[in-house]
């Protein structure tokens, strides 16, 4: 232990030394493209839209992640199968890919999990099993040519997954103008932009939500440098806690990916927050310890503005 | 019977040919899935290692975002996930020890993932602090060295330990900014500027908890025997691989075996075969020379029958001879000389006809005959019943 220790001193060093020389890097990479199946996906679409995927034909993905709008439902906690609102607000499908885990609470390793999980949900599609699920389907001409034609064999339940996750990886919104920015376009974005982004890192927004999807690729307590308690009391969210039993994982959430979030309107797991700019007061109170002025907020926000891209038209 | 023997020997040749290739597909598998296996785990073994070192490097700041990381994570799972799929749909599912290596690398994988994550929040938080705390003290001493240069000297010591500890990340830092933290909480009541320095006691605060569990992440995981659990399933799978050579180096010894035998099954069917081929035309042979002794006793019996034919031609002759000298006599029995000349004429011709000793030998060829066609027949007889 003692040697690990020093070397990891050692190491350390070096890499401070190395750190002060080398040059900036950006915290944020522009988007790209996810591999993904078109035929797969075409199927995915689809489904996606179907309502017949829920217990009672009424709900389908769409309903809740409505594409046009930012790829979420734009009410604070989603309403389920069963009418009543859900534990937590829809985040985007957009750029769900990126994401290092999936859902508020990460508790799905993949997208095809998520989709596993939704399908059955009783609060929120209600179907009864997979059996259930791949029996409706198989039941659909039109799909059951399309799987046959795409696996050769009938409909399984993995497959149905499959065509879903293959669809919502094509969901990646490229050549957004901070995107256009990074890869060198000075004009592509406003000067309170480039404030925003300057302002983004230095408050040390940017040491959550960071990376391809400026989010999505850690977990955060809600409240690290000031008692989340403070502000609402009623949320009594645990987050990842429910998933692992771990102490330490009270009130720990994933950073959500900011791509999307001037679209993505109220705020945060549970839709408490209604504006953006009460977001960031919360984020900068709560999560940074500090005082910021309004016009930083302002710049942020237009920053903000500039991460949305499009759809490449050969996933539209 | 040819197709019969023909049968058995594509049996023999078809057998041995589907148990070499079954052996031959059995070793290339487990030879395949040996490489696959020993492929995952130095795989595991070395995106292990990049962990590690982003871990150290996003510590240190050189790191400024995680999205390799948590790539590195996604893969190591999915790697360690695959195992699963390689390890245990195999034949190892009967080797126990195979099944608790592998859950050993996952329950340390699931620890050291844990940790991480752990590790990355920390150190998120951590970052922002240490490069703000400092930036936000000078701000306060510069403040402060017009109306309390005492106070203010006071922080420089943190403030400067906050800069080097930023820099450096040693342990003495860490000592001196923790000894001096009461110093801020201290000074908070007796200043104009309180929010700021109330935010600089935060973030010293959170420097030093965050400095302290993030060291204490990294260096737990990097304790994590992960790499060791990797090791052991190595050098049970090694132990297992021997065991599949082995009972595969028995089935080459069957399918060899095997090979052996029907090797000197085709050889005895071969000289079985040539045996019965020598029998077969052996018994032809004597069958044809039988037929042709036969011939032969017919022909002798038809010989004899001419023979006898003749003879009994020659006695019609005497007979009819002796009945015209019979005639004759009768009609010159009145004349005694002619009579005796006729008797004696008679006599010479009998004698002539005689010297063929026909009606003697006619009984004797007869019999012969007889006999020759009877051997005839039996032999026939034999021969149609063999
Ligand atoms: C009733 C509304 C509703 C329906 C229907 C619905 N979702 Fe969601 N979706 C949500 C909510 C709410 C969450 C967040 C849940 C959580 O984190 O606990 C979510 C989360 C997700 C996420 C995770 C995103 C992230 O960033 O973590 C994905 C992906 C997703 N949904 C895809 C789908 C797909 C695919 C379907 C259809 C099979 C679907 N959803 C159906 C409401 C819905
Ligand atoms: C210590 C980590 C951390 C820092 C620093 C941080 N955030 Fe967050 N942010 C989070 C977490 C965790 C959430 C989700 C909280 C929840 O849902 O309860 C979040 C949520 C948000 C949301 C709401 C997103 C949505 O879709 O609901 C916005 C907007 C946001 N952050 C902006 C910012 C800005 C701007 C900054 C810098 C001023 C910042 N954050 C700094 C961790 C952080």
């Amino acid at each position: 232990m003692n040697r690990l220790n020093i070397l990891t001193c050692f190491f350390g060093v070096f890499l401070s030394i190395n750190s002060v020389v080398a040059v900036a890097e950006e915290p944020i990479k522009p988007v790209t493209i996810i591999p993904y199946d078109r035929d797969k996906a075409a199927i995915g679409k689809l489904l996606f839209a179907d309502v017949r995927l829920s217990g009672n034909d009424s709900l389908s993905c769409a309903s809740c992640h409505i594409l046009d709008q930012g790829g979420d439902d734009n009410v604070a906690r989603s309403i389920g199968i069963n009418g009543k609102p859900s534990k937590r607000n829809s985040p985007t499908v957009f750029n769900t890919g990126f994401n290092f885990l999936q859902l508020w609470d990460g508790r799905a390793d993949s997208l095809e999990q998520q989709v596993k999980g939704v399908i059955t949900s009783k609060a929120v599609m209600g179907m009864e099993s997979w059996d259930d699920t791949v029996e409706k389907i198989a039941g659909i001409e039109q799909y059951n040519q399309a799987f046959q034609e795409v696996y050769g064999k009938p409909i399984e339940a993995k497959h149905i997954q499959e065509v879903i996750a293959e669809y919502e990886r094509s969901l990646v919104l490229v050549n957004s103008p901070f995107d256009q920015y990074l890869n060198g376009d000075e004009s592509a974005i406003s000067d309170t932009a480039k404030t925003g982004y300057a302002l983004f890192k230095s408050y040390g927004c940017i040491s959550c939500h960071q990376g391809v999807n400026v989010g999505g690729n850690m977990f955060q307590k809600i409240g690290v440098l000031k008692d989340i308690n403070l502000r609402d009391p009623n949320d009594v969210d645990l987050g990842r806690h429910n998933i692992t039993g771990n102490e330490w994982d009270k009130r720990v959430f994933k950073v959500p990916s900011l791509r999307l979030v001037v679209q993505t309107a109220p705020y945060f797991h549970d839709g408490s927050v209604k504006t953006l700019r009460d977001a960031i007061d919360i984020m900068t109170e709560y999560q940074l310890g500090r005082k910021v002025p309004d016009e930083h907020k302002t710049a942020i926000m237009e920053f903000l503005a500039t991460l949305p891209g499009e759809l490449p038209t050969e996933a539209k | 019977m040819r197709t019969a023997l023909l049968l058995i020997l594509l049996v023999i040749v078809g057998g041995v040919g589907v148990g070499s290739l079954i052996y031959k597909n059995n070793l290339e598998d487990s030879e395949n899935a040996r490489t696959h296996v020993l492929a995952s785990l130095s795989q595991i073994k070395h995106i292990d290692s990049l962990i590690n070192t982003q871990m150290l490097e996003s510590r240190y700041g050189l790191r400024v975002d995680y999205d390799e990381l948590a790539q590195l994570i996604t893969q190591i799972k999915r790697e360690v996930s695959e195992l699963d799929t390689t390890l245990l749909v195999e034949p190892a599912s009967v080797d126990n020890s195979i099944r608790i290596a592998l859950d050993n690398i996952k329950e340390q994988l699931t620890l050291k993932i844990d940790v991480i994550e752990n590790f990355k929040s920390h150190n998120s938080v951590l970052r922002n602090s240490i490069k703000y705390a400092p930036v936000l003290g000078d701000s306060i001493i510069e403040e402060l060295s017009v109306t309390n240069n005492e106070a203010a000297q006071d922080l420089k010591v943190i403030n400067n330990a906050l800069y080097r500890w930023a820099l450096y990340g040693s342990k003495k830092e860490a000592t001196i900014i923790q000894d001096n933290s009461t110093v801020v909480i201290d000074l908070i009541p007796k200043v104009e500027n309180s929010i700021a320095l109330i935010e600089y006691s935060t973030h010293v605060t959170a420097v030093i908890e965050e400095q302290e569990k993030t060291q204490r992440y990294i260096t737990n995981a990097l304790a994590i025997p992960l790499v060791s659990t990797v090791g052991q399933l190595e050098t049970v799978y090694a132990g297992y691989y021997m065991t599949v050579l082995k009972s595969l180096e028995r089935d080459r010894l069957y399918v060899m075996g095997y090979a052996l035998f029907a090797l000197l099954v085709a050889v005895y069917l071969g000289v079985m075969l040539r045996k019965s081929y020598q029998a077969l035309k052996g018994r032809d042979e004597y069958r044809s020379q039988q037929i042709s002794v036969a011939y032969r006793h017919v022909g002798y019996a038809d010989n004899h029958v001419g023979t006898v034919k003749g003879a009994f031609y020659s006695i019609k002759e005497i007979l009819l001879f002796l009945d015209g000298i019979y005639l004759e006599t009768k009609k010159q029995s009145h004349d005694p000389k002619k009579m005796s000349q006729l008797l004696s004429k008679a006599i010479k011709k009998y004698r002539h006809l005689d010297k063929q000793n026909t009606i003697d030998e006619t009984d004797e060829l007869l019999e012969k005959s007889n006999h020759n066609l009877e051997k005839a027949s039996t032999l026939i007889k034999n021969l149609m019943a063999s």
